[in-house]
């Protein structure tokens, strides 16, 4: 079964947190408004204000992101989550994926299927950032 | 040996896991479908290979339907989705599954693809609407029928009902064979256990799709009820994974009932999971679907499409369409 991809432990290091580089479990392009992300950083859920996804060189807050469902997330590109407010050092990060896959749906409820993927991994935040 | 007969293919979906992991960029994929002869048709979903999809510029589909004639390939079938829940607040209406797919229709043309597949969040109501574009586009529209769809499934016979009253050579299905599994592979039950799913979930699993088997419960249900069971015992993503396919890729459909819409199958989705030492595909019925298919004289198109890779640690997606054109060659031969 294709996974989500985490690419590295030693994540990117932006100017106030840090870019943890996630490829699509899914085989195909989906729509930005598919994409679901939750994080815990050593244990504690990261609030949704404190992070943004980057596709197609732009980045979203998550609320923007929903509503963006006529721009894909191109299957072999790896989307950039920027968490703020992540301290240099070694972090124990929870990170999980959902994907609305908007063709797959239930005819009698509606409800479009979610698949789910879970990351549980060591990460180190680089003193620097990468020149 | 008759005549006429089915066209070999495939679909490059076959290699999705070697595609991803950067093993062949899409232009290889072509190239490699070639000398590898596993063409000459070739078909591909649309939002798997083209950045730009749904649609494409002028100067890319030149240089496309350049290499498919580079390479001796004929287009067969564009992979078209139907993402009727692309929006988190409501399904898309009948009008913009229109434009939708209309949108993708050019791209087709543009490619020189004669015909898109199209899936069940097209309502009849779209279809409506859509039919008189594809007649003048001269694209075909292909409906998959993909487990647990069965051709006798109220959704697929109120299609089914719908196509004789507009009767237009435009509108068709495509079948998917995983509609009319016998089993589910071996390895991917493995796969589970090594993913450490339990083994009550796996068997609980497996004894709902027998209950469906034995036409104890309905496929559609069954699947929901499923998943909201595991979701409440909190399952891990993996085993509503195996649960979701349990009943999404190894359908219960008798293999003979394809034989009802033959009439109408524009275009094949020779799916398959795996090729045994005896060259014969242990989870499908491919004696009696490939005789179905001879009985029906269809010319049409069978792409081979491979969703074994999952399971399979060095996957050869070239290798198990070879094999499997192999098998649909022999029972092709001998019918």
């Amino acid at each position: 079964m294709a996974k989500v991809e985490l690419i590295g432990t030693t994540v990117g290091r932006t100017a106030d947190g840090c870019e943890l580089r996630v490829r699509s479990p899914w085989y195909r392009s989906l729509p930005l408004s598919s994409v679901l992300i939750e994080l815990d950083v050593d244990g504690d859920a990261v609030e949704p204000g404190r992070m943004r996804f980057c596709v197609n060189d732009r980045d979203r807050a998550f609320d923007e992101l929903a509503e963006v469902y006529d721009e894909f997330w191109f299957v072999l590109d790896a989307g950039r989550l920027r968490v703020r407010d992540v301290e240099p050092g070694e972090h124990e990060i929870d990170f999980r994926l959902g994907l609305r896959i908007p063709y797959l749906f239930d005819e009698e409820t509606g409800a479009v299927h979610t698949i789910h993927n879970r990351v549980q991994r060591t990460i180190v935040v680089p003193e620097e950032a990468e020149a | 040996m008759s005549a006429a007969q089915p066209q070999l293919g495939i679909t490059l979906f076959s290699l999705t896991a070697e595609y991803k992991a950067g093993k062949y960029t899409f232009e290889e994929l072509l190239a490699r479908t070639a000398s590898e002869g596993v063409g000459p048709g070739v078909e591909f979903v649309g939002f798997q290979m083209i950045r730009t999809y749904p649609e494409v510029t002028d100067d890319y589909a030149t240089r496309l339907r350049r290499l498919f004639d580079e390479h001796g390939l004929v287009p067969t079938c564009l992979d078209a989705n139907v993402d009727i829940g692309r929006r988190r607040d409501r399904h898309m209406t009948d009008e913009e599954t229109a434009e939708y797919l209309r949108v993708q229709m050019v791209t087709a043309k543009k490619l020189g693809f004669p015909m898109i597949r199209i899936q069940f969040g097209a309502k009849p109501g779209a279809i409506r609407l859509v039919a008189p574009i594809a007649e003048e586009m001269d694209v075909r529209l292909g409906m998959e029928i993909h487990a647990p769809h069965t051709v006798d499934h109220p959704t697929v016979v109120a299609l089914r009902e719908l196509y004789e009253e507009i009767d237009s050579p435009y509108l068709g299905f495509i079948p998917d064979f995983g509609s009319s599994a016998r089993a589910v592979p071996a390895g991917a039950i493995a796969l589970q256990r090594r993913l450490g799913v339990p083994e009550e979930t796996i068997q609980k699993i497996l004894d709902v799709r027998a209950e469906v088997s034995r036409g104890e419960r309905e496929a559609f249900a069954a699947r929901r009820e499923l998943m909201e069971s595991l979701q409440s015992e909190g399952a891990s993503g993996d085993a509503l994974q195996f649960a979701w396919r349990s009943l999404t890729l190894w359908g219960l459909q008798p293999p003979e009932l394809w034989a009802e819409i033959m009439p109408r199958v524009l275009h094949i989705h020779g799916k398959f999971f795996g090729i045994d030492e005896n060259g014969d595909e242990p989870s499908i019925d491919y004696a009696t679907i490939m005789r179905v298919i001879h009985e029906a004289s269809y010319t049409g198109t069978i792409a081979s499409e491979w969703e074994g890779a999952n399971w399979t640690p060095h996957p050869d997606g070239f290798a198990m369409v070879r094999a499997h054109h192999a098998m649909m060659k022999r029972y092709l031969a001998a019918a």
